[in-house]
């Protein structure tokens, strides 16, 4: 039996193979919540694939990201319901080790300090050292001050390094120190 | 880096493998939807200074763009309401809901229309729905294949987004590519007797089926293989064989 075939297609879909694992782990980082990870980065493909002959030469997944940045901040501010405290932590292999066994717990503390982070403290520490955003890109797509990036960067290193969540981890501490410093 | 611990690669541990949880397909028709809203909206501010009627050249582009039922999210629009601007088809009297954002589970509004399709074992079937959101357009059609043991395929779910939907002329003409071939499809607003298309040198002569409900609207397909068509021009004729206009909603296909 016949299916529709769009000719855009093919190439769209082999982007978002490419191209979701990545936009997952930013849209989970962002929210710390799978459905809505799913659902913001389901709704930055939709909206890229509505301009795909427009950004597939560029860089579409840029766009995408950008989407889904925008999509997470407009959620924060228009629909603050959207946001639900959960008690979801990461889903890792786990097996008996030790090492593997600290692993998991280091990655619960992280995970539990990022949500003491307020939204938009969150969303700067991903943009700027997840994704390596310039502060510059960051303020336009925040729509602040590259001054408030700045101090609230800073901020958002200082509570999680001083966050008791991550007291017996000492070297993930320091590494947000060092993030400070630079 | 200069520090023992890498922030990013602690962050990009913390996230979980994480699966899309629908497929591309899902996220092109969500995207074709979006990207038919974003043409309706853009357009809509136009539609009152549309008026000349000119041939009717349909630019396929080599691109296929569906045009789907819509719900204008957004643009607070009553279905149907009264518009200066603009004619438009009768609302359903039958109480007809409008149409979901796919057209998918709209309901049928009038009889379905049902021709040969071209396709070996299918004929077509297009069923009209109410389309709810756009001032100027109250219908939207959905051609769809039906096979002898009554598996449904559809193709395409097409309406006017930019102006009246009953001006005279041709609608919401569109490519629908299948691995049957192809089609082109779309609707004409006025006392059409016949449609011909034109299309890879070739002219066609059109599937033409009036809509129970306003019979001065013709729904219209044409169906082919090989190569889908890099242009089409539909014209039609009235019951003395002279030419009718084309209209003034030429079809721009390929709109990114």
């Amino acid at each position: 039996m016949t299916e529709p075939i769009d000719r855009d297609q093919p190439e769209f879909t082999a982007f978002v193979a490419a191209s979701s694992a990545r936009l997952l782990r930013t849209a989970w980082l962002l929210t710390l919540n799978r459905e809505q990870a799913q659902d913001l980065v389901q709704l930055a493909y939709a909206k890229t694939f509505a301009v795909w002959r427009r950004v597939r030469r560029d860089d579409a997944e840029s766009y995408a990201r950008r989407v889904l940045v925008n999509s997470h901040i407009d959620w924060w501010r228009r629909a603050p319901w959207r946001e639900r405290a959960t008690a979801e932590l990461p889903d890792q292999p786990s097996n008996d080790s030790a090492t593997a066994t600290a692993a998991i717990a280091e990655r619960a503390a992280l995970a539990a300090a990022l949500r003491e982070l307020t939204k938009r403290e969150r969303t700067i520490v991903v943009l700027r050292y997840y994704l390596d955003v310039s502060e510059a890109d960051v303020a336009d797509q925040l729509r602040v001050s590259v001054g408030t990036v700045k101090s609230t960067a800073s901020k958002a290193l200082a509570k999680l390094r001083e966050s008791q969540e991550l007291a017996d981890f000492r070297p993930l501490a320091r590494a947000f120190a060092l993030e400070e410093q630079r | 880096m200069t520090h023992d611990v890498d922030l990013r690669d602690k962050l990009d541990a913390l996230a979980p493998d994480l699966e899309l949880g629908v497929s591309s397909q899902t996220l092109v028709k969500r995207g074709r939807r979006r990207r038919v809203v974003r043409q309706s909206l853009v357009s809509g501010g136009a539609a009152a200074a549309v008026a000349a009627i000119t041939a009717t050249s349909v630019v396929l582009s080599g691109q296929h763009t569906a045009r789907t039922a819509q719900t204008a999210s957004g643009t607070g629009g009553v279905a149907g309401a009264a518009n200066p601007t603009c004619g438009v088809n009768p609302q359903p009297t039958d109480g007809a809901p409008a149409a979901a954002s796919d057209g998918a589970t709209a309901t049928p509004w009038g009889s379905p229309m049902v021709g040969p399709s071209g396709v070996a074992g299918a004929q077509m079937t297009v069923t009209a729905f109410h389309v709810g959101g756009m001032p100027c357009t109250n219908v939207g059609f959905e051609f769809s294949l039906r096979s002898a043991g009554g598996q449904v395929t559809n193709l395409e779910a097409v309406n006017e987004f930019d102006g009246s939907d009953i001006a005279p002329g041709f609608h919401a003409t569109s490519l629908s590519t299948t691995t049957d071939g192809w089609f082109v499809l779309g609707y004409y607003a006025g006392p059409a007797a016949s449609v011909t298309v034109s299309a890879n040198g070739q002219s066609v002569e059109a599937n033409l089926t009036s809509w129970s409900v306003n019979s001065d609207v013709k729904v219209w397909w044409v169906h082919g293989t090989g190569d889908a068509p890099a242009s089409a021009q539909p014209t039609a004729l009235d019951v003395a064989g002279d030419p009718l206009p084309a209209g003034s909603h030429a079809t721009q296909l390929g709109v990114g």
